[in-house]
């Protein structure tokens, strides 16, 4: 057993010190590849990126400013979906929409065109009927999801109606039975399929020579309405960092001298349970990174970096938690082993019950909110989980292996161990006198 | 001991509210950057490569050193300002006029090629759905932590939530410290991290209900217990995430700066409430509606005899 426990922690160190090379420098065997430290998708507060200026070309519609709030809202939820959390969206004067995006070297999309062209499409989807008549409208869809037709292999737009919507179209769809209802799009018209029985489900399929690429735009742009203005792109140019050169160096290099000195607090305050805390919050920032390069939309920007030092503070809080209890239990008078399967299994509810409370708000904030809150919420929920693993399963198997050497000296686990020990004793011989 | 002084602890909370809220109204609210207000965005044209900084002296000689500048165009050759508004359009010009003479010291080509208004980048509707957000959030929490422990618990726990945010904002009112879009994020790390320690010691008390018990001991005993033996757990925790943001304080870049100070304060508020605020206030929560409802049933019992006596 203490042959085996000292391999372990040997291999453990080895593992850990790979997984940071991997970290920084990237790796990929065939077709997997871990994103190296810099391929993270950055923000427009760390690299810049574009801005685009959209014109509304008819400013005497009514209610102007109102369907000027609406484009800004319309181009909000684009940008979210496209992964754009990021963005920032503002008007200009009173009627022109200033879109920044961060586009740059470490985006997937790299033609600033591409997402211009996206968000500015009207995408204004009609039903008409054979005499012309509109029977239903983008709004009257409540989700629309790309896919493919499992038959013809074609891909397609499936959407589902909302109530009213399901009415008018189960009463359009009998109106025209055997008839042709021609959907289009900002007047174009993209397929016009015959009515082959009522559709009173509200479900349907919009088919029409789509890739894949394109049947997931339009789904998108469906999901998140037509554009209520006709817009013009009228200027398309990059910009720098708005944090300033410097800024990401700046905050890392911070970042690294406060985990460094937190290094220090725990190694003099724990000992060699705070070694191991160490060790599972290198494994704690090193998961962090990677997941941040992998997930879509999650992008390092200032509030990103927020929470991953809110990470690092829970990650380190559940580890604090567990030495603690473990404390608690040896004074007790138990033996460091049991004391610390005691102090693990008390301290696991704890962990628990205060992770799950914060996951929920980052949840919430993930579902509900917009831009920002976005990806600061995405970066809260991977620190949290990981934090969460870190903790319950890298400390405490690394823990382990270290009771399981039976060093001798108990001091090596907390300081004045032996005379916690002692008094242990006392009390229990005390408490037999009685 | 805790428990008993309750009251007297609320004091100190209360009175730095009580001054964010004067400030408030004496400053006229927060003092808010161009993230919510909007203001104007200069563009400068250098015709050839410059330097940020010559532009960040130009700003700061003007009064205006807090706009960020960024960097546009083909080959990087303008500087986009972005400052506050003014309060008049005369100001307005004078002051971008003050800036371009004193740019023109070392570049002499550059120019003013134009000045538009914008909005804030933080629109109303940005900062409701924030708000609405949360408040989902805080429901959803107050639910867990209801299931998980007891209603007077959740109800604690939001108290003091809103009791960290308050602080925030007060401290921010009362030092009138620019706040931009990053303080809503500022905000929401707090949440977050406070509700953590705050669930901390209401495990503590969850745990001491059963070793101790409410027959042997008072709800005000066993909060005070469990705060003392989660005292060194929460002060760690908490000294190692403010090793973490005081570093980023001392080393950012001014915007990191304005974002990590109002984490730093937050932090202060979230130990100060989970320790002496969150137990004590779920121990005096949870007496009063207990005798509340003692003496409802007692209430209840007594007509009864009455009319057995009649």
């Amino acid at each position: 057993m203490k042959k085996r426990s000292l391999v372990g922690i040997i291999v453990t160190f080895v593992l850990i010190a790979l997984l940071c090379f991997v970290v920084i420098n990237g790796f990929s065997v065939g077709i997997y590849e871990v994103k190296p430290l810099n391929g993270i998708q950055q923000g427009l507060d760390l690299t810049g990126g574009v801005y685009t200026v959209y014109q509304a070309t008819d400013t005497s519609v009514d209610k102007f400013d109102e369907k000027m709030d609406g484009a800004m809202l319309v181009l909000r939820d684009r940008l979210d979906a496209k992964g754009f959390t990021e963005a920032t969206v503002t008007k200009q004067g009173t009627d022109r929409i200033r879109v920044e995006i961060p586009i740059n070297s470490t985006s997937e999309i790299q033609d600033p065109n591409e997402v211009a062209e996206f968000i500015g499409t009207p995408a204004k989807l009609e039903f008409v009927d054979p005499n012309g008549n509109t029977v239903l409208e983008g709004s009257d869809i409540a989700s629309a999801q790309a896919g493919q037709n499992p038959q013809t292999l074609e891909y397609v737009v499936s959407f589902e109606l909302t109530p009213s919507g399901t009415e008018k179209f189960a009463a359009a769809t009998e109106e025209f039975l055997n008839q042709t209802i021609s959907i289009t799009i900002d007047g174009e018209t993209i397929s016009a399929p015959k009515v082959n029985s009522v559709i009173a489900n509200g479900k349907g399929e919009i088919t029409g020579s789509f890739t894949a690429e394109s049947a997931q735009n339009l789904a998108m742009q469906i999901e998140s309405g037509a554009l209520p203005l006709d817009l013009q792109e009228i200027e398309v140019r990059s910009i720098s960092a708005t944090l300033g050169a410097g800024a990401l160096q700046n905050s890392i290099l911070a970042g690294l001298i406060g985990l460094a000195i937190l290094f220090l607090f725990i190694l003099i305050y724990y000992r060699l349970p705070g070694l191991v805390a160490c060790m599972a919050l290198v494994v704690y920032v090193c998961f962090v990174l990677l997941l941040l390069g992998s997930v879509p939309g999650v992008q390092l920007t200032l509030p990103g970096i927020a929470g991953i030092i809110l990470g690092i503070g829970m990650a380190v809080d559940a580890n604090v938690i567990i030495f603690e209890r473990f404390k608690e239990e040896f004074r007790t008078g138990k033996t460091l082993r049991t004391s610390f399967n005691g102090g693990f299994q008390k301290a696991f509810v704890t962990i628990l019950d205060s992770n799950i409370t914060t996951l929920i708000c980052a949840i919430v904030l993930a579902a509900f909110g917009t831009g920002t809150l976005k990806s600061f919420a995405y970066t809260l929920i991977i620190s949290i989980i990981v934090s969460m693993i870190s903790a319950l399963v890298i400390t405490r198997g690394i823990l382990k292996m270290f009771i399981n050497l039976n060093i001798k000296n108990p001091n090596v686990f907390m300081a004045k161990a032996k005379q916690l020990r002692e008094a242990a004793k006392a009390a229990k011989e005390g408490g037999g006198a009685q | 001991m805790i428990t008993k002084h309750f009251k007297k602890f609320l004091i100190i909370p209360i009175i730095i509210i009580v001054l964010g809220i004067i400030f408030g109204v004496i400053n006229g609210g927060l003092n808010l950057g161009i993230d919510f207000t909007g203001g104007s965005i200069v563009s400068v044209d250098f015709k050839g490569d410059f330097d940020t900084d010559v532009v960040q002296k130009a700003l700061d000689n003007n009064g205006m050193g807090d706009s960020p500048i960024v960097k546009a165009g083909e080959g990087y050759t303008q500087a986009e300002i972005r400052m506050r508004t003014l309060d008049t359009d005369e100001l307005q010009s004078t002051t971008n006029d003050a800036i371009l003479s004193d740019i023109r010291q070392t570049y002499p080509d550059a120019e003013i090629v134009s000045v538009d208004k914008v909005g804030g980048v933080a629109s109303a509707e940005l900062v409701r759905n924030a708000f609405l957000a949360v408040a989902i959030a805080c429901g959803l929490m107050l639910i867990y932590i209801w299931i998980r422990f007891q209603l007077y618990n959740g109800i604690s726990a939001v108290i003091m939530l809103i009791h960290d945010v308050g602080i925030m904002i007060a401290i921010m009112c009362i030092l009138q410290i620019q706040i931009n879009s990053a303080f809503i994020a500022a905000c929401l790390t707090i949440i977050g991290y406070s509700i953590n320690n705050t669930i901390v010691v209401f495990d503590r008390v969850r745990d001491n209900l059963k070793v101790m018990g409410t027959k042997r001991f008072t709800r005000a005993e066993i909060a005070d217990t469990s705060i003392k033996e989660t005292l060194t757990r929460t002060i760690n925790t908490s000294v190692t995430t403010l090793i973490m943001i005081v570093c980023l304080y001392i080393f950012g870049v001014p915007t990191i700066k304005e974002f990590s100070f109002p984490i730093i304060v937050g932090l202060l508020a979230g130990v100060y409430s989970s320790v002496v605020l969150a137990a004590p206030m779920w121990a005096v929560l949870a007496d009063h509606f207990d005798k509340k409802k003692k003496q409802g049933v007692k209430a209840k019992a007594k007509p009864k005899k009455k009319a057995a006596k009649a």
